[in-house]
Parts: structure tokens; C-alpha cells; sequence
């Protein structure tokens, strides 16, 4: 299945931010979503969730419009990861995961065994099974992040959507994070993430997309789309894409100009 | 997944054989504050006799002539006030409840979000009409619905609803402004008696809601408001992260915060028509059930529908038997509830500040 954007213009109220985007992301791909700040990341990903209202053009799932989809159906093929948020109330880690249960019920519907058990395999899928009894607010804000992944792995989804999922990490997390995201991809899951640093993108991500300061939206293979010129553009400060020497897979590091 | 079954039935009835424990307890304390409350009061019925009616009433049973007095007590005055009392506790504690689910933020209560005070307005103009009961609840719900709208609306005004703070602001803004409204129709009622027949019974009282009629139609009140909330128990849980998750899980958010925010508001206008303004209970009881049994609604409804049934029962039969006259209950409530409010933000401090 392919999340595919087609000629998608997004903005505020009357606002245009991004006009014109055309991407397509295949399932069992990480899509790395890069470009700075205040250009549209954010806006473009929230018309993608469908959180904002498409000014124009589609966004589609293979020939579906998202837009023809009802709440739940989308939900069961396309899941958010938000970072990781604030809430008042102390609600148990297998209760916010058992929320991702939603799309599979009717409105007053509860979860039964079968979500109950979707839920479990989704936290040991992220290797937190010991945190199932623990209230969400007390935990660190990577053990929060891994939560509302697997919030979003309960969905059953075909795409992720992760919005910075390493920013308010520290470097073990990040690391963990984008070691996640990786199999998640490998594993055959569509993941489209946001995030500030290139070398977050040639860690766990194969496509990537960078977006302009001009609004242009360049998409492609990471090693076509995150060159040095094309990032040294988007950001406006001189940066060199190193290829890291040595055997295996190929691996890349970003090193300010000034080195 | 053998694994992760064992773990989910373990963790499954962990959790909740020590919630049931606190909603067994909680029943237990309802039944022996009733028990006493049957029995107290100007007129004492010795715990025996009041059992024994019980039973005879319950089977249907002649009761002897030599027992009328305490018959009549027990069944036409303090049976129907206990009743009303629960209710009404039970309703603005749930109301509560469901609103600080809805707006994510345990700060807000009926009160605040100037519900308590619209549907005031509403039944305060309901009286000085001469309305009928039927009217004076219409009025009250309207008033009630028109309040909570006017808050969301000015909020997402100020802040795109965004603000926890801008809510609570908003909140105390519009209950001052119907207050204000409220107050002027009472200037503008002409006889003394109607007037200060207002006053009273905006105070918050029992003493003369309490019977048979007036039960029913709080019991239908409690009813419809409640059993909406019930079923969507478990949704509501999904609100705890906001509009946005709440959609991409699925979640279809307006029309679930439309349930809750009718529910609760009829929950709430229901009691301020039928028992004038007690205040306190939908923020305070929220709170103390959240601490008993966490947040998820499922076990947060009973215990908010018990713990406020409980306070409030607990709270008219103080006043009832113990402080001289009739004391609005209203009064007492907002005694209690400030300092226990301050204890309760002191001990909740590090959870959700």
C-alpha cells in the first residue's frame, strides 16, 4: 500500500503554507520529513492526519481518499505518534494503550480479550511489558514515547505517523527510538517521521523529504535528497554529508561547514 | 502470546479486585449511613423498629397503628430527602467527573464552568414567572446548556481552546456574569416572600425537595444524563489526550463531547432546579475517586456516583441532626469543600500540576 499526496496544498484558515505537494511514501519504508523551522513540516503533517482541512488536492491510501474514509477506517490504516504529550490524569500505561483500540469499536463499544491481547503484544513489542501497570505520568520521556508507539502499534496500522519522535530524548533514547523505527519499516509498516537532524534520517529512514525555503518539497531516496547542497539550501548554514568509510551498509553523517 | 495472556488476566484482575474493594467499601458506608440516617433526626426511630418497617414495607406487610408516627417519618419525609440527597450528590459529582474527562483538566467542576450558576439564572427566572416545575427545569437546563456554550466558545475565542488555564479563567468569568444576572433578577422581584424564597433556596437545601415527586423526576434526570455517560464509559478515556489523538484513534470527538456535555449539564441543572446551588461536590468528590480508583472512567463513574451519593448524604444528615434548624446544606458544603480542596491540591500536588 502507498501513501501518496497528490498536489496537496495546506495552510491556516485562508493561509496557504505549502502548496503543490506531491509525495509517494510505500509501506515497509521510513520516510524522514525534514526542513526548518516554520516552514510547513508540522502544517503539512497535520493535513496528512487530516488534523487540518486539505486546501487542495488528495491525499490518498493506494486508491482510497482519506478524505472519503470514515474516522475509524482511517484510524485502522494510519496511526499517530505524537510527542510525548502532556495529561492531567494519571491513567495506567495498558489503559492508554488499550485508547489505540478505538477504530475497532462501535461507539459504545469497550475492549474485549482480543484488545486486551492486540494491547500486550504491542508492549512487548516495544520491550515494556514491565511498565503495564504503571501510571503513564510518572514515567521518563522516552518510556512515555515508547508507550504511545505502541498506543499507535494497537491501532493495527499500515502507516505510522510520528511527529519528532526524538526531540525531548536524550542520546540512549533517540538511539533506541531510531533503532525502533528502523525494524518497524524493515517489518513492513509505512513510517513517516518528522524530525530536526538529518543524520536522525540516515539512522533509521531510506526516503526522506525536505522541504525549501522556497516551499519546494524534494523527495526521494535520502542519498539523492539529503546532499550537501540541498541541505546547505533548505537550512541556510553550510553542511557537508560525509559517507561514513568502511564495509556494510551504506551510512551517512552530517558535519557543519565550519570543520 | 501464552505469555502476554497469563500477564493479562494476572494484571487484568490485579487491578481490579483492588478497585472493587474500594467501591465494596464505599456501598458498605452508603448502606450504614442510610441505616443511620432512616433512624436520626427530631423524631429517633431505635434501629430495630426501622428495620423492622423496612422489612414490613418491603413484603408488603399491615403495619401496626402503634408504629404510624415512625411509619410516616421514616417513609414520607426522611426516605425520600435520602434519597434526594444521594442523587443529587451522586449527579454533581459525576457531572464533574465527566467534564474534567472532557476538557482534560481536574480543575473544573460545574461550578466553574458556570453551569451551577446559568441553570441558577434559569430557575431563578423560572420562579419570579411563576413557572410551573416542568418549566423551571426546561429553564434551568437551557440556561445551564447556554452557560457551558458561552465558556467554550469565549475560550476558544482567547486561546483555541488550547489553554487549561484560559478555561478555568473563562470559567469564573461567565458564572460572576450570571451571577450578576441572577442577582438582578432577584432586584427586580417585587414581593418580599417570592424573594426570599429565592435567596433560601439558591442557598442549597433538602428540606423541601425532598419528596416523592420530586425524587422521581431526579431519578429520570439522573438516569438520562448518566446512563449516556455509562456507555460511552470507555471512550471518554480516549479524550485524555486531546481533540487531536482522540481522531486519529478513531474517536468521532464531537459528537462524544455533545454526550457528555448534555449529560452533565442535565445532570447539573437538575439538581440546581430541584435543590438551589451546592457547590463543591463536582470538584471535590472527582478528585478523591480519581485518588481511589485512577482514571479510567469505567471505574471512575461508579465511584463518583457512590462518593458523591455518600458526601452529600453524610453532609444533609449533619444538618439535618445535628445543627440547629434548617441550615442550607448548600452553606456546608462549601465550608467543607474549601479546606478539604486546598488538602487535596497539597496531596495531589506532583500527579498532575
Amino acid at each position: 500500500m502507498d501513501l501518496i499526496l497528490e498536489n496537496v496544498s495546506c495552510g491556516y484558515g485562508s493561509k496557504v503554507i505549502l502548496a503543490g505537494v506531491n509525495a509517494t511514501i510505500p509501506q515497509g519504508q521510513a520516510f524522514g520529513l525534514l526542513g526548518p523551522n516554520g516552514i510547513g513540516k508540522t502544517t503539512l503533517f497535520k493535513a496528512i492526519l487530516g488534523f487540518l482541512p486539505l486546501m487542495a488536492g488528495r491525499v490518498r491510501l493506494d486508491s482510497a481518499d482519506l478524505k472519503s474514509l470514515s474516522r475509524s477506517a482511517r484510524a485502522r490504516l494510519m496511526a499517530y505518534v505524537p510527542q510525548a504529550q502532556f495529561t492531567p490524569f494519571a491513567f495506567r500505561v495498558l489503559d492508554v494503550v488499550l485508547m489505540g483500540r478505538a477504530a475497532y469499536m462501535g461507539f459504545w463499544g469497550r475492549p474485549g480479550r482480543a484488545d486486551l491481547r492486540a494491547a500486550d503484544i504491542s508492549l512487548a513489542r516495544m520491550g515494556i511489558d514491565f511498565l503495564r501497570e504503571r501510571p503513564f505520568t510518572e514515567l521518563s520521556g522516552g518510556e512515555k514515547q515508547l508507550v504511545l508507539i505502541a498506543r499507535a502499534l494497537a491501532q493495527e496500522p499500515r502507516f505510522l505517523m510520528m511527529d519528532e519522535p526524538t526531540s525531548n530524548l536524550d542520546f540512549g533514547n533517540q538511539v533506541k527510538v531510531l533503532k525502533i523505527i528502523r525494524d518497524l519499516a524493515k517489518a513492513g509498516l509505512g513510517v513517516v517521521l518528522t524530525t530536526h537532524y538529518p543524520d536522525h534520517v540516515f539512522q533509521c529512514a531510506s526516503q526522506a523529504g525536505l522541504l525549501l525555503p522556497n516551499g519546494n518539497l524534494i523527495v526521494g531516496p535520502y542519498e539523492s535528497v539529503l546532499t550537501s547542497e540541498n541541505l546547505s539550501a533548505a537550512y541556510g548554514a553550510p553542511v557537508s554529508v560525509l559517507k561514513w568509510p568502511g564495509a556494510g551498509e551504506d551510512f551517512r553523517v552530517c558535519r557543519p561547514g565550519y570543520f | 502470546m501464552a505469555y502476554s495472556q497469563t500477564l493479562a488476566r494476572r494484571g487484568f484482575w490485579a487491578g481490579l479486585s483492588r478497585d472493587a474493594l474500594a467501591l465494596g467499601a464505599m456501598v458498605l458506608a452508603l448502606g450504614l449511613t442510610i441505616a443511620i440516617s432512616l433512624c436520626l433526626g427530631s423524631h429517633n426511630i431505635p434501629l430495630e423498629e426501622t428495620l423492622k418497617l423496612v422489612w414490613l414495607k418491603l413484603t408488603g406487610q399491615e403495619v401496626d397503628p402503634l408504629y404510624r408516627r415512625s411509619e410516616v417519618v421514616l417513609f414520607a419525609i426522611r426516605l425520600p430527602r435520602i434519597l434526594m440527597a444521594f442523587l443529587v450528590g451522586a449527579s454533581l459529582s459525576l457531572a464533574g467527573a465527566a467534564y474534567q474527562a472532557l476538557f482534560r483538566n481536574p480543575m473544573v467542576s460545574p461550578d466553574i464552568l458556570g453551569v451551577s450558576s446559568g441553570a441558577g439564572v434559569g430557575a431563578t427566572l423560572a420562579i419570579s414567572w411563576g413557572l410551573p416545575t416542568l418549566g423551571l427545569h426546561f429553564m434551568a437546563f437551557v440556561f445551564g446548556l447556554l452557560a457551558v456554550f458561552l465558556v467554550l466558545f469565549v475560550t476558544h475565542l482567547v486561546s483555541h481552546g488550547k489553554s487549561l488555564l484560559v478555561l478555568i479563567l473563562v470559567g469564573v468569568v461567565v458564572s460572576a456574569l450570571f451571577g450578576a444576572l441572577g442577582s438582578f433578577v432577584k432586584y427586580l422581584s417585587v414581593d418580599d416572600q417570592t424573594l426570599s424564597s429565592m435567596v433560601l433556596w439558591l442557598m442549597g437545601s433538602f428540606a423541601h425537595a425532598g419528596s416523592w415527586p420530586n425524587v422521581s423526576v431526579m431519578a429520570l434526570a439522573f438516569c438520562l444524563g448518566g446512563i449516556p455517560l455509562w456507555l460511552t464509559r470507555w471512550r471518554i478515556n480516549a479524550l485524555a489526550f486531546g481533540e487531536e489523538e482522540a481522531q486519529s484513534m478513531g474517536v468521532g470527538y464531537e459528537r462524544l463531547r455533545l454526550v457528555i456535555i448534555i449529560g452533565s449539564t442535565l445532570l447539573t441543572a437538575s439538581a440546581v432546579a430541584l435543590c438551589g446551588l451546592i457547590g463543591w461536590v463536582g470538584l471535590i468528590i472527582p478528585h478523591l475517586s480519581r485518588f481511589l480508583v485512577g482514571p479510567n472512567f469505567g471505574r471512575l463513574c461508579p465511584a463518583a456516583v457512590l462518593g458523591g451519593g455518600l458526601f452529600m448524604l453524610i453532609v444533609d444528615s449533619l444538618v439535618r441532626v445535628a445543627l440547629p434548624g434548617e441550615m442550607p446544606v448548600g452553606i456546608v458544603t462549601s465550608l467543607v469543600g474549601a479546606p478539604l480542596f486546598i488538602y487535596i491540591l497539597c496531596l495531589g500536588r506532583k500527579t498532575w500540576i
